[in-house]
């Protein structure tokens, strides 16, 4: 086929690939802070707000709006770092403390890895229960078609699906305003504190931290900025997308709590499964509840065990330089490979515990991630502040100050929480 | 004697002896000056009698010449006098501890880059004081060493058959390094309160960048060898700093052709962060259609203050194929190609060639035009050859099919053709390069099979997440 001269009829091809140019302009625009953060309200996320909704009622609001600018700020301080390195947070804790620090970041980022993914598989048992499906088919099903998708599929289609399937949380929202919360005292909660001295509630106070909040989106959210190749000139853009992401996650956990606190608490139901934590969703869906939040918590799991494993095998081989990337064969890549298949088979395998409690799990899984998180953001805050790694991009004073706010707020947290377990031990009361 | 190995982590934290043999302090630091295979230690940092933990201030930098011997156990001093004047890093040395240990190195004969476990060093006399860098190890063994289980390492590799091996890349492999990191750029930003409050609003360099020319140390010239592909692969792993320190470091040729290697953000971003003057011998270098591609990608300013380096001939033919958009064939093409009127015969044709020694690239075909330029045939090489040689281009080009005709005729695309387009020509025609016209039939530019093949393939994948992210 030769082109004839002076043609100017614009074939068919070229048409569609400028509509998918824009098309894809558009999902580019949607970019690593709106992931991260939508990505957070996992099974763990999802199972932790419903809990402290139905358990508290508003009384944890206050928490949340302080958490939202916690998330803000660590996503922020990530991503910058990421902007000015152009290296992981693995890398960078690598090159400031050594082989043996990096050994006591890793291992805690996998033990919090492994719980979120644990919670993940978790999801998906409690989303087939409630279509009546057992927990030993969903969760074989799930890892398979989690494994399929991400090396066989790309996983950028992975993350666009469901995306775009996460549009089923705004559901939450409207529930909330259908069933008529009432706002005055809602409000009241959310710029009032209140805190108890009691194990049971330090435990979801700090699963709600450690969910919104999570070492591995500290790693992932730099490591996309590095990916995307996102330098110090772009950064601006990125910022703002960022802090935007922060705010839309906490907006949908946040109408998580109002739902749950305005259906279940006032009623005095107690969470012990996602039969439960569906009822949420009645008045506005009605018997359709179950099924929305069954597809919701589904679409949430299934994104957080395609992210989590993943993310834990890159951040590790990264801090030991060992070979990574999907696009590496098994001989190339081993212990990539292996890493990766552990998570997703570990997380597989405990959820296949018969009987295993599946909110309680996912809600301790949380809890592991909120205690382990100190530790990732001690390290994070120390380099984001180091002007020889960050030059003109190090922290500010009052970044500074929210983050370690909230690392020191999260060990106060841990130890208060070993206080309250331990002290009925020897009959001491606290509060 | 066998030359003694020590690694970096057995003997950074062991004391340092006076001549008496009592503890002055604690080895800190190892100075290397660089060059050579086996690059010698020059000198050492010592924090006196464990005073402070601020390193950086506290320690004391002696002269390599006051050692007197070194072992696992320590090292021992041939001076009791101790200079305390402050150290300064000098061209050419770079610190183990600081520089090298933990950091990420490119393995020029693993092709790949590797983070350093441990750095192996070797004593060429028995005292040890003739101390000099070997390799790096980049193997679980060193690993294992950092964290003190060396030990199970030995019971392991004695009571099970598992082998846990030393990985020791040989230091004459190392490609160079990017030393000294952004310290004097990030004196350059807003000062305390930049980042969250102030924002990045501190203007172009306000992050950390290589220090443009200084803080490199080029350890080889092993990079040279690579093929550009194996430089470009590593380079694109490394953070930008990095990457530009490493393209800046090599000379512009080679530069160029890592350079068109990288995809075109990736090599504007480099073009920008060099000195004005690297950068322009850079672009000197650079195939029209790479430069063109890369410049795309610039801000304007920038890239007309680098096109402005360029000769007029060749700033005029970057722009030209800069007004292009890259999904069309204007934008794929390069301009680089022969040219010749059909009235020359073939044996002053090859004459011609071998005066004109175009790249091997370029040569698969020339194109035979008229005086006003109008494509009237393509000429493969071996038709060329094979010809008697007073038979004239234009009677040899009218005997192949599709090769010759009228303007329009020729086997050619429009410069507005979109990428689909010049895809399926070049596989259609099976071609090497496929001649671009504008719009009144005039050759204006080839695309190889290689850019074309290169347009086909899905986008690289990043890094991080390798084809997950981007």
């Amino acid at each position: 086929m030769t082109t004839k001269l002076g043609t100017k009829v614009t074939p068919f091809s070229t048409r569609l690939a400028n509509w998918r140019r824009s098309l894809g302009l558009a999902l580019a625009i949607i970019g690593p802070g709106i992931i991260t953060a939508n990505a957070d309200n996992d099974a763990g996320g999802i199972s932790t707000y419903s809990v402290a909704g139905a358990r508290y009622g508003y009384s944890l609001l206050w928490m949340l709006v302080l958490i939202t600018f916690s998330l803000a700020v660590t996503q922020e301080m990530g991503a910058r770092m990421g902007a000015a390195t152009g290296k992981g947070l693995a890398a960078l804790i690598r090159e400031r403390y050594g082989v043996k620090w990096t050994f006591f970041a890793m291992v805690c980022t996998l033990v919090a890895n492994l719980a979120t993914t644990v919670a993940e598989f978790a999801g998906i048992a409690a989303a087939g229960e409630l279509f009546g499906v057992p927990r030993w088919l969903s969760v074989p099903l799930a890892a398979a078609l989690v494994w399929i998708l991400v090396v066989k599929w790309s996983y950028r289609s992975v993350e666009r699906v469901f995306l775009i399937l996460s549009a089923v949380y705004i559901v939450y929202p409207l529930s909330g305003l259908v069933v008529g919360a009432p706002w005055g005292e809602v409000f009241r909660n959310m710029v009032v504190p209140s805190f108890h001295l009691d194990a049971a509630y330090i435990m979801v106070f700090i699963a709600t931290v450690g969910t919104t909040i999570t070492p591995w989106g500290q790693f992932f959210i730099q490591a996309y900025v590095v990916d995307k190749g996102i330098g110090p000139r772009e950064y601006k853009a990125t910022r703002v997308d960022v802090l935007v992401g922060a705010f839309v996650t906490d907006f949908m956990s946040f109408f998580m709590i109002v739902a749950t606190a305005s259906t279940l608490h006032v009623r005095g139901i107690q969470i012990t499964g996602a039969a439960e934590a569906a009822i949420a969703l009645e008045p506005l869906a009605g018997s359709m509840a179950r099924i929305l939040f069954g597809i919701g918590l589904a679409n949430a799991s299934l994104l957080g065990a395609s992210i989590l494993p993943l993310a834990t095998a890159y951040t590790v081989c990264e801090a030991f330089g060992w070979e990574a990337g999907l696009d590496r064969s098994r001989r190339e890549a081993p212990i990539f490979h292996g890493l990766y298949a552990f998570a997703v088979l570990f997380g597989a395998a405990v959820a296949l515990i018969p009987h295993l409690p599946l909110v309680p799990v996912m809600l301790l899984s949380q809890d592991v991630n909120g205690i382990l998180l100190a530790v990732v953001l001690i390290f994070a805050i120390r380099i984001a502040s180091d002007r020889r790694v960050m030059g003109g991009l190090a922290n500010g004073r009052v970044g500074n100050g929210v983050a370690w706010a909230t690392a020191v707020g999260l060990i106060v947290l841990t130890v208060l929480l070993l206080g309250s377990s331990v002290a009925p031990l020897f009959g001491v009361r606290l509060g | 004697m066998a030359p003694a190995i020590l690694y970096l982590s057995q003997i950074v934290g062991k004391p340092v002896y006076d001549p008496e043999n009592r503890p002055l302090g604690l080895l800190d630091e190892l100075v290397v000056r660089l060059g050579g295979p086996f690059p010698p230690v020059t000198g050492l940092a010592v924090r006196l009698g464990g005073i402070g933990k601020s390193v950086a201030s506290r320690a004391t930098f002696l002269h390599w010449a006051d050692v007197a011997a070194v072992s696992a156990d320590g090292i021992r001093l041939s001076t009791a006098r101790v200079n305390v004047a402050p150290f300064h890093r000098r061209q050419g040395e770079i610190l183990l501890q600081e520089d090298l240990l933990d950091q990420q190195v490119m393995d020029t004969h693993g092709r790949k880059l590797v983070r350093v476990n441990d750095v192996q060093l070797v004593a060429f006399n028995p005292s040890g004081s003739d101390l000099r860098l070997a390799g790096i190890d980049v193997g679980l063994r060193g690993l294992l060493r950092r964290l003190e289980a060396e030990r199970l390492c030995r019971w392991l590799t004695s009571h099970t058959s598992l082998d846990i091996p030393d990985r020791v890349v040989p230091w004459e492999e190392i490609g160079p390094l990017a030393v000294g990191g952004p310290e004097a750029e990030g004196e350059a930003g807003t000062g305390p309160g930049a980042g969250l409050g102030a924002g990045p609003g501190t203007g172009p360099g306000a992050g950390p960048r290589a220090k443009p020319g200084g803080g490199m140390h080029l350890a080889h010239e092993k990079l040279a060898v690579l093929h550009p592909a194996d430089v470009a692969d590593m380079v694109a792993q490394m953070s930008a700093p990095e990457r530009v320190a490493v393209i800046g470091s090599m000379d512009a040729e080679k530069a160029a052709e890592a350079l068109g290697e990288l995809d075109p953000e990736m090599s504007a971003d480099v073009l920008e962060d060099l000195p004005t003057e690297s950068a322009a011998e850079i672009l000197a270098e650079l195939p029209p259609d790479e430069a063109a591609d890369a410049l795309a990608e610039l801000p304007s300013e920038k890239a007309d203050e680098l096109l402005d380096t360029l000769d007029a001939k060749d700033a005029a033919a970057v722009r030209h194929l800069m007004s292009f958009d890259e999904d069309e064939a204007g934008g794929m093409m390069t301009t680089e190609y022969v040219a010749l009127p059909g009235d020359l015969t073939a044996q002053q044709t090859i004459d011609r060639l071998r005066r004109l020694a175009p790249p091997a690239e370029e040569i698969h075909y020339v194109y035979v035009v008229d005086s006003r330029s109008t494509l009237i045939g393509i000429l493969p090489l071996r038709d060329l050859i094979v010809s008697p040689p007073d038979t004239k281009l234009s009677a040899i080009v009218a005997g192949i099919a599709g090769g010759a005709g009228g303007p329009g005729e020729v086997v050619h695309i429009t410069a507005q053709a979109p990428k689909d387009e010049v895809i399926r020509t070049i596989d259609k025609y099976n071609l090497l390069a496929l001649p671009v016209t504008d719009d009144s039939g005039r050759l204006i530019g080839v695309i190889t099979v290689d850019d074309a093949l290169a347009a086909a393939l899905p986008p690289e994948p990043g890094r991080w997440l390798r084809g997950v992210v981007r």
